[in-house]
């Protein structure tokens, strides 16, 4: 049997490349209920790997201000300047998560017609899982590229094509909405067993907090108030305290406010080798303590996210306020993508900006409640459009430092009406540039089409199918 | 430590996935330039030929100046390829024809020779080198290329020498770098002075130049002992002349010097003020001094030039409050000649008297030759390799990076063996009264003891490095307490620490060492230190420092 599993399973990390399989020995390989629980935790374990979360949190950090990096290799995109051979673009891990999703969708059912003991509502919901994980993985493509190939069928069999062309971002963006909508139908609220399994699989929360991020970017702010709210209303998530923002959040991990957090069976590499304070990687923004200075309470500030001493991360490497440290073989940190801060942030903002359900005073009470929480100060800023969307981005800047979403904040308000804020963008020069490279990175920045990553030129060369994004071609 | 479980609904599958998802594509990294192949199989020249449509009036060229077959040699050179459509243009325009083939005279033919060398360097450079400023090395002309960023939209956009854009960038091929033109760019020819001229921006500063007869020197290409002239000159435009209420080179000069006609004169104030305009080094702004000064054509006068985290200061003030100082304008500076590159201030620079400062002069990064990269750190290099400093007789020496010493400077030391003298010019100081210390590792008898010699006389005390200020014990009083001086020292810097954590405050050996405290410079200009040995031993010198007196 092992063998057999080899032979089903085993793939290239870059789903291009991925051999045909034949239809027979899938078949033999999916006919109960357990094979199928083993094919939905491969879908996770795909995630769980630093070729994924490396990518997530540089992708969402480096090109911003906040996360600075010191070691070779990562210049380029701190300058926001991309090459295609870069393999730091390469997306073949988010492809080959989706592809493991794609396969329990393509034959789970039979698996189900096979196996008494398998209820329609259990495959049901292992389907909605991958569903979603799919979800998670084209939202964060299409965050990145914009346009990438759409693929929602397994590379299984020698039958698809295996030379997709890029899907528009409209269409990429409607997929992960409708996908989401009716798996959340199915998604359970938890699983019953521990504070990891509700917490590290995909609940109905979890979809939910995805299919929020979804609706705004892509604008549909009635629909993203709605969905946050489904969330809020499942009564699930909280919170927590502010003196165990800390504790709670990063260093014991699973909070009341965690919503999907990848849990590792081992250490969490890529934060240990990002943030380890005898080997620093990357260390905070020499600006950081500018941003924390108004309200010195703050308990995200010093020994919360960051160390004023030496600069680093204290979120993930931090222990506890005392200033000590994780050890090398301590990190057994999770990792966040969403937690329920964000999602009322996120309603907070669509508050702001939907047409038809635009409630100023509701989005200043969320932005409020997470404001609170970490001051122990109400927000003191007129309930106006700009100073309610100004205070949120700095209140999301200082809440989700180093969580890999700062650079998706500003190119959401940079993009907005045709990139009329891109000044948002082009300020970070300031903290980018010194006395002779100001024009050279600033005209990195200069191009909104700059704002998406090339495709991974590997990519097009196997696939004359791939367009490169219109920024690099050359 | 808080542990977690492995979760386990996962089973054993994931380990498989782990080690099976990691196929390694031998394609990584490789781009492709023709659809037809790969062009890291192929040559420059062959590239170049196998896509006719962009490059057969380059190939031509190239065969016609018989440089198709170097570019089909073993090496890694930076081909810059002007398209069919930019080579038309240009021939058109200068020769009047259309073909490459009708260019048959001697002449031409050498001009294209220029041309080809004048687009070809000898190092492959890709557009992640290109800075704002000239690339690292010359072209096999001798000169320097720039590239510029300031028309926004990323390499895409980037402009070489300010006039010619990139159609096509970072071809690679096995003997290096090909980057197609959308035009032909002009080799240098004129000096900075006509460049300047044609330019048209700074119409007074050139009649200034010429009216104080500097405009002929800064015209030499080479100088009088045969070696290439290079000219940085900062020059006002007329434009920032008008902001000061300067509209025509009379104004200038009543401005300057008004009552003394005779420009020409050394002594005159308009000349002394061109002269300051300019040096006798290639800088572009990026090589700038971080925060050292540039001696200028007026004698015993410099520039004193400080880069911030943001910007260029030239000649800050340094008062305290309201301090002033010049910069560059970006788009009308950068602009490269045969002989030189100009600059553009931004407002009007005036000779600069700068106060006494404190200069520290690291025997580690600080020489101009680590700073090039000649010279690695810990490997032996024979004296004759350094131009910054000479020593006799002839011996090898090495700059010692080590971190358990707490060195200035990550750690570095000049290291040599036993010399009789060595001697090296300090930067530019401004004048003013200093306290010189010298520093290296000492208290040891192997040591030499020297006595120092300024610009050929000998001052102050004799430096004994076998000696250290241990005697005085643990628990030194204050950095420069009276007790210490009298020894002859001060505490080393407290921001200097060796891989055990101790800090040369509290290291008798990297004590400082002061050679006297009331060294008089009258002039700000750079000095000739030289130590001669009395005692011969093995030299770690660290830095050695001027710090202002009263």
């Amino acid at each position: 049997m092992v063998p057999m599993i080899f032979a089903t399973l085993s793939s290239c990390s870059d789903y291009l490349d991925l051999e045909p399989k034949d239809n027979l020995i899938q078949q033999e390989f999916w006919n109960n209920k357990e094979q199928v629980s083993s094919a939905v935790a491969g879908c996770y374990a795909s995630m769980n790997q630093s070729g994924f979360t490396d990518r997530v949190l540089k992708w969402g950090e480096l090109r911003a201000e906040m996360m600075v990096s010191g070691s070779g290799g990562l210049e380029n995109i701190m300058r926001n300047y991309m090459i295609p051979s870069d393999g730091l673009t390469n997306w073949s891990n988010f492809y080959a998560t989706i592809n493991y999703c794609n396969l329990v969708l393509e034959f789970a059912d039979g698996a189900q017609e096979q196996d008494k003991t398998f209820s329609i509502e259990e495959l049901n919901t292992f389907k909605a899982e991958a569903i979603t994980i799919r979800s998670l993985a084209y939202l964060i493509l299409v965050k990145n590229f914009k346009e990438v190939p759409l693929v929602l069928t397994a590379t299984s069999t020698n039958q698809i094509d295996f030379y997709p062309a890029k899907n528009t971002e409209e269409e990429i963006l409607t997929q992960i909405i409708n996908d989401l909508t009716l798996a959340v139908e199915d998604l359970n609220l938890g699983y019953a067993q521990s504070a990891a399994h509700d917490k590290g699989r995909i609940t109905k929360g979890a979809a939910l907090a995805i299919l929020a991020d979804a609706y705004l970017w892509n604008e549909q702010y009635t629909e993203c108030i709605d969905a946050a709210q489904e969330l809020i209303d499942l009564g699930r998530y909280s919170l927590v305290n502010g003196e165990e923002w800390f504790n709670s959040i990063f260093f014991e991990g699973n909070s009341d406010e965690g919503i999907f957090e990848l849990q590792f069976s081992d250490i969490s590499a890529t934060l240990r080798n990002s943030f380890q304070v005898s080997n620093l990687n990357y260390v905070a923004y020499q600006g950081i303590n500018e941003l924390y200075r108004e309200f010195p309470d703050d308990i995200r500030a010093h020994l919360g996210t960051y160390d004023r001493e030496n600069f680093a991360v204290f979120k993930y490497a931090g222990v506890d306020e005392t200033g000590e440290y994780r050890g090398s073989d301590e990190y057994y940190n999770n990792f966040i993508f969403y937690r329920y801060a964000d999602v009322l942030l996120m309603q907070a903002e669509a508050y702001i900006l939907s047409a038809d359900k635009k409630n100023l005073d509701m989005a200043y009470q969320l932005i409020n409640d997470v404001h609170m929480r970490a001051v122990s100060a109400p927000l003191g800023v007129s309930r106006d459009e700009s100073s309610l969307l100004n205070a949120l981005l700095l209140e999301r800047q200082k809440e989700f430092a180093f969580e890999g979403k700062r650079w998706y904040d500003l190119l959401r308000f940079a993009r907005r009406d045709n990139f009329a804020n891109q000044e948002l963008i082009l300020s970070l020069v300031d903290f980018k540039a010194g006395a002779d490279d100001y024009e050279q990175i600033l005209s990195y920045y200069s191009d909104p089409d700059s704002y998406f990553l090339p495709i991974y030129q590997n990519e097009i060369n196997l696939n004359d199918n791939l367009v490169q994004n219109p920024f690099y071609e050359n | 430590m808080k542990t977690k479980k492995i979760i386990n609904w996962l089973g054993g599958l994931c380990m498989f996935m782990l080690i099976l998802n990691s196929c390694n594509d031998p394609l990584d990294g490789t781009t492709f330039f023709t659809t037809d192949g790969e062009t890291t199989d192929m040559t420059i020249s062959e590239v170049l030929e196998a896509n006719p449509d962009k490059f057969s009036m380059y190939v031509e060229i190239l065969q016609k100046t018989e440089f198709y077959t170097a570019l089909r040699s073993y090496g890694s050179y930076t081909c810059l390829a002007p398209t069919n459509t930019a080579i038309k243009a240009f021939l058109e325009e200068r020769f009047n024809v259309s073909t490459v083939a009708e260019l048959t005279s001697e002449e031409q033919i050498e001009f294209l020779k220029i041309l080809v060398k004048f687009h070809t360097l000898p190092t492959s450079r890709t557009t992640s080198s290109f800075i704002e400023g000239r690339l690292a090395d010359t072209t096999y002309t001798g000169d320097y290329l720039t590239t510029s960023y300031l028309l926004g939209g990323g390499i895409a956009n980037v402009q070489i020498n300010k006039e010619v854009g990139l159609d096509q960038y970072d071809i690679r091929t096995n003997n290096g770098t090909i980057h197609a033109l959308t035009g032909v760019l002009n080799p240098f020819i004129d000096p900075v002075t006509v460049v300047m001229e044609k330019a048209g921006k700074h119409t007074i500063f050139i009649e200034a130049l010429k009216q104080t007869g500097y405009y002929d020197m800064f015209s030499q290409y080479f100088s009088e002992t045969g070696s290439k002239n290079n000219f940085t000159i900062l020059a006002e435009s007329d434009a920032v002349y008008a902001e000061a209420g300067i509209n025509s080179f009379q104004d200038l000069a009543d401005y300057i010097s008004p009552g003394d006609v005779n420009y020409t004169d050394e002594l005159n104030e308009l000349n002394r003020f061109m002269a300051y305009h300019a040096t006798e080094s290639f800088l572009y702004s990026a090589d700038f001094p971080e925060n050292s000064f540039i001696s200028t054509i007026l004698p015993k006068n410099a520039i004193k030039s400080f880069k911030t985290d943001k910007e260029l200061r030239i000649n800050e003030t340094e008062t305290g409050v309201d301090d002033t100082w010049t910069s560059l304008i970006s788009e009308d500076s950068n602009f490269p000649a045969k002989n030189g590159v100009y600059h553009t201030v931004d407002k009007l620079l005036t000779i600069f008297i700068p106060k006494a400062k404190h200069v520290i002069f690291d025997f580690g990064t600080g020489l101009p030759e680590v700073q090039a990269g000649k010279i690695g750190f810990n490997s032996w290099f024979d004296s004759t390799e350094f131009e910054s400093l000479r020593v006799f007789p002839a011996t090898r020496i090495r700059i010692l990076r080590q971190s358990r010493n707490a060195a200035y400077d990550a750690g570095t030391v000049l290291n040599l063996g036993s010399v009789t003298w060595i001697e090296f010019d300090t930067p530019v100081l401004p004048k003013g009264k200093y306290e010189l210390r010298v520093c290296g590792n000492q208290g040891n008898n192997g040591r030499p003891i020297f006595q120092t010699y300024w610009d050929g006389q000998p001052i102050g005390s004799q430096w004994d490095m076998r000696s250290n200020p241990s005697e005085l014990g643990i628990g030194w009083p204050d950095e420069d307490s009276l007790e210490l001086r009298e020894r002859g020292y001060v505490r080393g810097r407290a921001d200097i620490f060796d891989n055990s954590g101790n800090s040369a405050y509290d290291l008798a050996n990297w004590a400082r060492f002061i050679v006297i405290d009331d060294l008089l410079m009258p002039e700000q200009q750079s000095h000739v230190l030289r130590f001669e040995t009395i005692r011969s031993g093995g030299i770690p010198i660290d830095y050695i420092e001027f710090v202002p007196v009263d």
